[in-house]
């Protein structure tokens, strides 16, 4: 199984053009990427659209990667996760295809999961539950989901506004227990 | 030196719905002009893109279909890339079997009469030389799916067909997945091959179960054609 230093140094030899790399990195990393596309987008053809669209991006942007002091997984993620709903605010009509979620995840382990501390994850889990609870859930909805304020604020049933206000004095307090 | 001062809240939650994607399309663009100027915003949103990181546990690991890094190395590699199978699909549509299968698309022509309910842009049909496996498909550039039938024959046990389109121009063939264990069936034509389908070459090969795992024929090419626009 891949480690994150592997994965690290994959992307790093992606830069210089090493394609050999650019194989390992994809076998290692395309099914955790593929699960943000359909996560985010919960179309299957949309979301292969939105994979292949984020390698040929990882491919031309990793020469930056060294330089930006992301650690692998999440700079994978980042970028992914951002093509994926820059697809989902250009959609026009919304699309609706809830077979794609959540039945057809691969189970085993994967590089992220394998490196990704328990402790970090309890402790934004920890200070997600300090947060008033709806608060909780919107941080969530709009970081899995792609959310946006139109849609939390319906969903919560309050005004845009203050859904914004919220939202905005909830994340600073969240990062205020994270660094704490 | 950087404007971003780490106890700004207004940046500080500015970065947290950049890095969420909650800006909108304007403000979003206009925090990324001021990022690209400013370090000490960047390493705000980083923060909070690691900060954001142990919530991506949710995304469930699924793996994508075979074809799809064919298509990556397809629209990256374009130029670069000459694997065998492209030479022998060649040879192969270059040299009688393409006679062979073009005669049989008039034959198969007159057997369409099931249509599943799309309204086709292109066409095609192939088929062996000795006529033991014929493969029609309709294709919808306008819908993004083709319809394929199995008109004859079928893979040797434990085998699939793979079938390949090779846009005009194409250095490799980019597999359109394994024809199903069914008469006929609709698949998605990936986006970026909708409108590559006139003068395209449609091939089938002979592959391991669930198809090539390399992206590429590993089998012999058992049949191909022109796909004629409609």
């Amino acid at each position: 199984m891949a480690q994150i230093q592997d994965i690290n140094e994959w992307i790093v030899r992606t830069g210089l053009g090493d394609r050999k790399a650019f194989n390992l990195l994809y076998d290692a990393t395309s099914a955790k990427l593929f699960g943000v596309c359909l996560r985010v987008l919960n179309n299957r053809a949309e979301a292969e659209d939105a994979l292949q669209e984020a390698f040929i991006r990882i491919w031309q942007r990793a020469d930056r990667f060294a330089a930006n002091d992301y650690s692998p997984m999440t700079w994978l993620i980042t970028l992914t996760r951002n093509l994926a709903i820059d697809r989902l605010r250009a959609r026009k009509a919304p699309s609706e295809d809830i077979s794609e979620r959540g039945d057809i995840a691969d189970t085993g382990p994967t590089p992220e999961q394998a490196a990704l501390d328990a402790s970090e994850r309890a402790r934004i889990e920890q200070c997600l539950d300090e947060l008033d609870d709806p608060k909780a859930g919107a941080v969530r909805g709009a970081y899995l989901m792609g959310e946006t304020y139109d849609a939390l604020a319906q969903k919560y049933g309050v005004p845009v506004n203050t859904m914004r206000t919220w939202l905005r004095r909830s994340l600073l307090k969240l990062r205020e227990c994270l660094i704490r | 030196m950087s404007v971003a001062d780490k106890n700004d809240p207004d940046d500080n939650a500015l970065a947290a719905e950049y890095a969420l994607h909650l800006l909108s399309a304007q403000d979003r663009a206009a925090f990324e002009t001021r990022m690209r100027e400013d370090a000490g915003l960047r390493k705000l949103v980083r923060d909070w893109d690691h900060h954001f990181h142990p919530l991506s546990d949710d995304f469930a690991p699924t793996t994508p279909p075979a074809r799809l890094k064919a298509s990556i190395d397809a629209a990256l590699f374009a130029e670069t890339t000459k694997p065998n199978t492209f030479s022998a699909l060649w040879r192969w549509v270059l040299g009688g079997g393409a006679m062979a299968a073009i005669a049989g698309l008039f034959i198969v022509l007159t057997l369409f009469n099931d249509p599943l309910s799309i309204t086709p842009t292109h066409s095609t049909s192939i088929s062996t030389a000795d006529q033991s496996i014929i493969i029609t498909a309709e294709f919808s550039a306008d819908q993004g799916v083709f319809v394929v039938r199995r008109q004859q024959g079928a893979p040797a046990a434990g085998r699939d067909h793979e079938m390949w389109l090779i846009p005009e121009g194409a250095p490799v063939p980019i597999s359109l997945g394994v024809i199903p264990d069914t008469a006929e069936a609709r698949i998605e034509i990936p986006q970026d091959l909708r409108h590559r389908l006139t003068a395209a070459v449609f091939a089938i090969s002979d592959e391991p179960l669930g198809g090539s795992p390399t992206g590429q024929a590993t089998g012999p090419v058992l049949a191909a054609g022109p796909i004629e626009m409609l």
